[in-house]
């Protein structure tokens, strides 16, 4: 990552945190999970959300379930 | 007329089986015409016969003027008049497609005018032994109707030479030991009760309820008709008959054969001697081997490679299902049974008459010889289509109704067996749509180009069918949508006399 | 005569009989987009109300128009008028016949009022379907044709045995709610969750729509499997199995969508997520997600059909299907990318874009219910939506390295049909009222308040982060991944070629049983047949004897013992 990158990022993420801190404070309706009534809970949900699909697909379930394109090549099926 | 119309539509054809080689002999050329107009005439006398009976309620004839239970009775209500119907039309359009000729075996003779005659004379001779057993309230009347029929039935099997001469040799041996059996089921109820007549069996069997040889005379009958019905496991002579038969008589024979007989189980099993133990526990086992034979033909047709073969394996299927129709019972069970046979006749006659041709045109009766046969001819293809569709039970087919009786009686029959043929029906459905399905997917998507020995210059494009098959199988499709719309009628015209006859019946029994 | 003008589905097969008529003479398609525009006027009138015949005794209700079945109509004609225009540069008639066929029957079975015209329709949308997917020509589109047959006739079956079960119980022959736990009720459940896609019963979706033309993947993306979120709607509102069934459905989609290579495949996972989200709102059945889910399937057809489309475009424009084979063409087809980018914002629930409007109100419904882990696993899904539609399948087919692919210009009216979709999707994004005066159900919803916006906000910007430092991993690569059908491909067609193996191989033990008389009986009757031709290989069907003359003989022998007893000592 370049810092022009990360300087980008930090921007946006501070203006966001900012949007839900003054949506939090103004009383904006919520319900639900508790990453909708902490401040920043819903970033820190997609950073996680995000990694742990990305773990657990590429690393765990390809290993599990892939195979060559021609696997069912030349086999009895409908 | 109306006094007329019964021995009309018994004696036309009888008689016009042994003219019509007269014709053909003497005259040649209007031989075609001679047979279809006789056969259009049964058809009328069959139309006439079943608006009179929707109008003015059954019809008892006597033959000869010698009234029952001494004389023969026929005996005209909603249900024969509809199987006669369903015969008699069969046979118009069988007519027509036997100008096609038995050609699709090398090793069949050559076509001259007489045997054309002989072929045609047959094939009148087995719409008159089938009126017959259709119409006759009398047992042994019944019986050498069943062996008019089969005896024309091997003709018109062996007239494509080669192995079909070996097919009906060994439909021959079933049909023999069918018919046997059965005589001598007749032989004890005549020893028991000393009558042949239906009703009068029927109002005197309470009598000798207890005697074990009425035991044996149902289960000789019940064994005998289910051999010809070719009801599973009796079905060995099916597959390979209608396999070899030449195509214009398979259209005919897969049609209606087993049907009228599976039609006398239900007149006899399911009216006469319902009412003895015996009767009902055959009843009985016969929802079970229907179940049987409804997923063994299903899982064998899906396993044939062969088109016809294939055709030849759901026709178990479907006399299974017919079966537990009969074996069931109730009226609802009845009107599936009968729309299922009617609905099934249309639609196998359709596809038999198409596959054949096909098989005879295309030289060869694998799924590969239809490909690309739907952008060349649309029309029989659209045609063929519809009564696959019916088979499987698409609506508003025929088969959609049929099987939708079968369900609602299986539900209101309860219990394992209803559920059992309730399963099996679906199952069929499923079956019937993979194995239907493939030769589809084949005639419409696929292009010849794609078959593994493509010769693609040999096949000229144009019509696929010539006329004598075409015309049969576009109007049995026709036929197939029209019965399916206008299925609720005929509820209303068949069951009321069915529930009056085993009500009469059992009101008749001291 | 004049309601049948009404009805949209008419158009659609007066169409059917235009295209074979002319099919020598025109190409299809002009006429699906003019048939299509006529279904949608006919729509846009909006009339509520019932019409009916009585055919062969059966009341049946041809055209039951309420709020929910008309706001399903309007955008199945509208995702009709589309694909027409999106394909009418390669459609030929046949192909134009099965998409017409197929688009009247959804449409019809959305309007159906009775059970009997619901399920007609819905076995011809089957049917017309598989014609659609043959029509891709392959030999891979034949073989994943008859895999998706083997798969709906099942469903067809139970929905059939579901109907009859109902009608013999004395039901109601219109079309309404269930009364739960009876037979009808799961069986009729079945069918609509094998159409649904809900895992396990999914396979058929991704193993067929990628083999589909590029236009037929439009058609098929839009209607099967939201006929069966109607039919949710309208028979099984508030069933709570649902709920869980949803959710894990729309993870599951995702989960598998990381890990694909085959564009289209991947978008087919993801109708399987999304059609989740559809589940669960159902299954939580307040008035506010049944809303939810109408309005998800509207937005979510129009996006979707959007994302094939642009999906189609890669592939029209190349020939190549996978993500490892692409890469580097989004200079060549600038208009096409950023209509895949609208439709990707779309699906990931981007504010100003529609799927925002209506997923967001699910997600609202599932937190008004206190339903804590459902609305998590669909936030997490959203996530994994963003990531791999939004992300890693235009990153890896449009941008990316340079491959030196080969890139064709693409047709105006490709082009045309993609920009209506991204517009449509944007115009329902920012006027959300267009769509939410539609509603079937009495709920209020406001989409853009603050906190909505910023929390999605917020998810998308993380999905982006994850994406960026993760993208290597993400890298696709050749291969397939095993799923569900790996169950009927290979054990189930092992047991079945052995069961029939069995079967067939019964004949020659029979005969050999039989032993030698009938073979002689046989052979004498050739000679009979044929006399002097030399004796026919045996093999050939001497022997192809079949169990039931073992079993005729057996019974005329058993037949004849009972006679014995029975004559000894009657009675």
């Amino acid at each position: 990552m370049s810092r022009r990158t990360v300087a980008r990022l930090g921007v946006a993420v501070a203006a966001l945190t900012a949007f839900d801190v003054i949506g939090f404070l103004s009383g904006a309706e919520h319900h639900g999970g508790i990453w909708n009534s902490v401040p920043l809970g819903d970033l820190a949900l997609g950073v996680l959300g995000a990694g742990v699909l990305v773990w657990f697909s590429k690393r765990i379930l390809k290993r599990l379930l892939s195979r060559p394109e021609s696997y069912y090549d030349g086999t009895r099926q409908p | 007329m109306r006094e007329l119309l019964p021995g009309l539509l018994v004696a036309l054809p009888l008689v016009g089986a042994a003219l019509v080689p007269l014709v053909a002999a003497l005259f040649r050329r209007t031989t075609r015409v001679a047979a279809l107009t006789l056969h259009a005439a049964i058809f009328a006398a069959a139309l006439g016969l079943f608006w009179s009976a929707a109008a003015a309620g059954p019809i008892r004839y006597a033959v000869g003027g010698w009234p029952g239970p001494w004389g023969i009775e026929l005996w005209f209500d909603g249900l024969s008049t509809l199987i006669a119907l369903l015969v008699a039309g069969m046979a118009c359009f069988a007519s027509f497609a036997q100008t096609f000729g038995p050609d699709r075996d090398r090793t069949a003779p050559a076509s001259t005018p007489l045997r054309e005659g002989l072929l045609r004379g047959a094939l009148l001779l087995l719409v008159g032994g089938l009126l017959g057993i259709v119409a006759t309230r009398d047992v042994f009347n019944l019986f050498v109707f069943l062996e008019i029929s089969s005896l024309a039935a091997y003709t018109l099997v062996a007239s494509g030479g080669g192995r079909s001469t070996v097919a009906a040799f060994r439909y021959l041996l079933a049909g023999t030991a069918a018919g046997s059996l059965y005589l001598f089921g007749v032989g004890f109820l005549y020893a028991l009760t000393g009558t042949l007549n239906m009703d009068d069996l029927a109002a005197r069997l309470p009598s000798v309820e207890a005697d074990a040889a009425l035991t044996v005379a149902v289960v000789l009958i019940a064994v005998g008709l289910s051999i010809k019905a070719a009801l599973f496991p009796l079905h060995g002579w099916l597959p390979d008959t209608y396999v070899y038969t030449p195509t214009p008589a398979a259209g005919f024979i897969a049609a209606v054969m087993a049907k009228v007989s599976a039609y006398a189980l239900l007149r006899l099993l399911g009216e006469v001697l319902a009412g003895t133990t015996a009767g009902a526990v055959v009843l009985e086992i016969m929802i079970w081997l229907g179940v049987a034979g409804v997923v063994a033909g299903g899982v064998l047709a899906v396993a044939q490679r062969a088109v016809t073969r294939m055709l030849a394996w759901s026709s178990i299927s479907a006399m299974g299902m017919i079966l537990i129709g009969v074996g069931m019972g109730s009226a609802l069970a009845i009107t599936g049974a009968l729309f299922h046979m009617a609905a099934h006749a249309l639609a196998k006659g359709c596809l038999f008459f198409g596959a054949g041709g096909i098989r005879a045109l295309e030289d060869g009766d694998g799924v590969d010889r239809w490909a690309g046969l739907g952008s060349r001819a649309p029309w029989t293809l659209a045609a063929l289509t519809v009564a696959a569709l019916s088979m499987i039970g698409i609506p508003p087919t025929a088969g959609f109704f049929s099987k939708y009786y079968l369900l609602s009686a299986s539900i209101a029959a309860g219990g394992p067996a209803g559920i059992a043929a309730f399963a099996a029906i679906i199952l069929s459905s499923l079956l019937a749509t993979v194995y239907f399905l493939r030769v589809l997917e084949a005639a419409w998507f696929r292009t010849p180009g794609d078959a593994p020995e493509a010769d693609s210059e040999r096949r000229p494009p144009g019509p696929v069918l010539p006329r004598p098959l075409a015309v049969p199988v576009v109007g049995l499709a026709v036929l197939v949508l029209l019965t399916g719309i206008f299925a609720r009628p005929f509820e209303r015209h068949v069951l009321p006399d069915w529930e009056s006859g085993t009500a009469r019946i059992s009101a008749e029994a001291p | 005569m004049s309601a049948l003008f009404l009805h949209p589905a008419f158009w659609l097969f007066i169409g059917i009989v235009v295209v074979f008529a002319n099919r020598r003479r025109m190409p299809g398609m002009p006429v699906g987009v003019i048939v299509a525009l006529g279904a949608l006027l006919a729509l846009l009138r909006g009339v509520e109300g019932t019409l009916e015949t009585t055919v062969a005794g059966f009341r049946l209700v041809w055209f039951h128009a309420d709020r929910l079945s008309l706001l399903f109509a309007l955008v199945f004609a509208i995702v009709a008028l589309l694909g027409f225009l999106y394909g009418s540069h390669r459609m030929r008639a046949g192909e134009t016949a099965a998409a017409l066929l197929y688009a009247g029957s959804a449409i019809a079975t959305v309007l159906a009022g009775d059970w009997i015209t619901f399920f007609v329709f819905w076995e011809a949308m089957a049917l017309s379907s598989l014609a659609l997917i043959w029509q891709g020509g392959t030999a891979g589109a034949r073989r994943a044709g008859m895999r998706y047959l083997l798969v709906h006739a099942t469903g067809g079956a139970l929905l059939f045995a579901g109907i009859a079960l109902h009608l013999a119980g004395g039901g109601e022959t219109s079309l309404g709610a269930l009364a739960s736990d009876s037979p009808p009720f799961w069986l009729i459940l079945g069918a609509v969750a094998i159409n649904a896609a809900i895992p396990p019963l999914h396979v058929w979706l991704t193993d067929a729509y990628p083999e589909a033309s590029t236009s037929g993947s439009v058609f098929l993306s839009a209607f099967t499997t939201k006929t069966a979120v109607y039919a949710l709607l309208r028979l099984f509102p508030g069933t709570e199995i649902l709920v869980p069934l949803g959710a894990a459905m729309a993870l599951y989609g995702v989960v598998f969508a990381v890990i694909e290579n085959d564009i289209r495949r991947l978008l087919g996972y993801h109708i399987v997520s999304q059609v989740g989200y559809m589940v669960a709102a159902v299954g939580i059945g307040t008035p506010l997600a049944l809303n939810g889910a109408a309005s998800h399937a509207f937005s979510h057809i129009l996006y979707k059909a959007l994302l094939f489309m642009g999906a189609g475009a890669a592939i029209e424009a190349t020939g190549l299907r996978r993500l490892s084979d692409l890469g580097g063409i989004s200079r060549q087809m600038r208009f096409a990318v950023a209509m895949y980018a609208v439709g990707a914002l779309s699906i990931s629930g981007a504010p100003l874009f529609n799927g925002f409007i209506s997923k967001s109100m699910i997600v609202s419904a599932a937190g008004e219910e206190h339903l804590l882990w459902t609305e998590l696993l669909l936030v997490l899904a959203a996530v994994g939506t963003f990531l791999s539609v939004g992300l890693k399948l235009p990153w890896f087919a449009f941008f990316g390295e340079r491959r030196g692919v080969a890139v064709r210009p693409l047709p105006t009216n490709l082009l045309a049909a993609m920009g209506i979709g991204g517009a449509l999707c944007l115009l329902y994004g920012l006027f959300p009222h267009l769509l939410y005066s539609r509603l079937p159900y009495l709920a209020t919803y406001a989409p853009y308040t603050l906190d909505h916006v910023v929390s999605t906000a917020q998810l998308l910007l993380a999905t982006g982060l994850v994406f960026y430092l993760a993208r290597k991993t993400l890298a696709p690569s050749p291969g397939l991944a095993l799923d569900t059908d790996w169950l009927y491909r290979i054990p189930l067609a092992r047991a079945v070629s052995a069961t029939t193996g069995a079967l067939a191989g019964v004949g020659p033990v029979v005969s050999t049983l039989r032993g030698e008389a009938v073979t002689r009986l046989d052979s004498a009757a050739r000679r009979l047949a044929a006399p002097g031709a030399p004796p026919r290989r045996r093999e050939s069907f001497a022997f192809r004897a079949s169990i039931g003359w073992t079993v005729l003989f057996a019974a005329v022998a058993v037949v004849i013992t009972w006679l014995v007893v029975w004559l000894r000592n009657p009675g």
